[in-house]
């Protein structure tokens, strides 16, 4: 996967503010892409929340997770149960969700087949 | 403990009743003009709505996500260059002519009914069609925000369609379903996670749900909130996942109180 992958992932959604690749078990942010330009902080606390969520350890293991509230909605994927990478997505207030999961788990999938 | 099949039968006959629910209202024609604006508002999946007053007026509708999406058909006023096109929020000449439909449909009306069915196609994602709250707003009527005390409340009635159970940390399971019960297995990891201190319901921000699509179980979604440590986990039908994601923060955007 390139980073021209994740704009062309983000183009195909109205309202992603943002998308980025992140490796969970190491908590390292491999790659973004965003409407505005943020400060590295807000990319990490991404990945963090990214990997309490997918937590190897956790008694409801999740393929996707979402949170959604009045900010809009931050969509967390990945690949497979074990996988130690994850796709975090920013979308605004009511932004139509419907395909992210199928194109999501195509994208990051990409990644791990390297294709 | 419900098996597979039970599940999938139950899903099956959710969704029977999720397409062809019908209400019939009665009251003053500032309701009945509610009513349709709380029925367009209220529909969270795609839906074909079709809205018919006393007087014989009626209006259907692809609606989805709270929002006007294409009229198909008008019975009762002039409509001409409103129906078979996708609609516009971003026209206010547009929105104001469905606007005025709509009060000349349901002006004089006493009583209304609802009738959602499948719609004839998918929507396009791509059209933003035009919200019940617009309409609202340019109509007089009383905002979301002021109309609904509890917006979590609201969540739950408008997605009864796919809301199969709801768990509380304080009042075990409350099933919505005949005969269905969560699986055990779910169960208890449902209670274990959301009891988790240091698990993911500290993620959960104010007025925010996470909603959870669990590795082992491909046809069941749970919808988790936080209120100062009193959580509670609705289950419902992983499909449904996207719209309700999107629902939720398409009204609480709107709200200025928020769970807490």
């Amino acid at each position: 996967m390139t980073r021209d992958d994740l704009v062309r992932f983000r183009a195909g959604f109205a309202s992603c503010e943002l998308v980025l690749l992140a490796d969970i078990s190491a908590g390292t942010v491999l790659m973004s892409d965003s409407a505005i330009r943020l400060g590295q902080e807000h990319l990490d606390a991404l990945c963090r929340t990214a990997a309490r969520l997918f937590d190897p350890a956790a008694t409801l293991p999740a393929r996707l997770a979402v949170l959604s509230g009045p900010t809009g909605c931050r969509v967390f994927l990945r690949a497979a149960g074990d996988s130690a990478e994850a796709l975090c997505c920013l979308f605004a207030p009511g932004a139509d969700l419907t395909a992210i999961d199928t194109a999501g788990l195509d994208l990051i999938r990409s990644e791990d087949t390297g294709t | 403990m419900t098996t597979a099949q039970e599940l999938a039968a139950l899903l099956a006959r959710a969704a029977a009743v999720g397409v062809d629910r019908q209400g019939d209202q009665q009251g003053l024609s500032e309701d009945a003009l509610g009513l349709a604006l709380r029925a367009i508002r209220n529909t969270i999946l795609p839906r074909c709505l079709t809205i018919q007053a006393d007087t014989g007026a009626m209006i259907k509708a692809e609606v989805s996500g709270g929002t006007l999406l294409t009229v198909i058909e008008v019975q009762g006023a002039e409509s001409s260059g409103l129906t078979g096109h996708p609609l516009r929020a971003t026209d206010p000449a547009e929105v104001s002519a469905v606007a005025k439909v709509l009060e000349e449909l349901f002006g004089d009306a006493v009583e209304a009914s609802v009738r959602a069915e499948p719609p004839n196609v998918e929507p396009d994602p791509t059209q933003s069609g035009i919200a019940a709250d617009a309409l609202m707003d340019l109509l007089g009527l009383a905002p979301f925000a002021a109309a609904v005390p509890d917006p979590l409340d609201h969540f739950q009635e408008a997605a009864a369609d796919v809301l199969i159970a709801v768990h509380k940390a304080d009042g075990g399971e409350t099933p919505l379903r005949d005969s269905f019960r969560t699986p055990p297995a779910l169960h208890d990891a449902i209670v274990r996670t959301a009891s988790d201190p240091d698990g993911p319901l500290g993620e959960i921000g104010p007025g925010e749900i996470l909603f959870l699509a669990p590795c082992d179980s491909a046809d069941l979604a749970i919808g988790l909130t936080n209120d100062d440590g009193h959580w509670l986990a609705m289950v419902f039908d992983a499909d449904s996942l996207p719209e309700l994601s999107a629902y939720w923060s398409g009204i609480t955007h709107g709200i200025v109180r928020l769970l807490s």
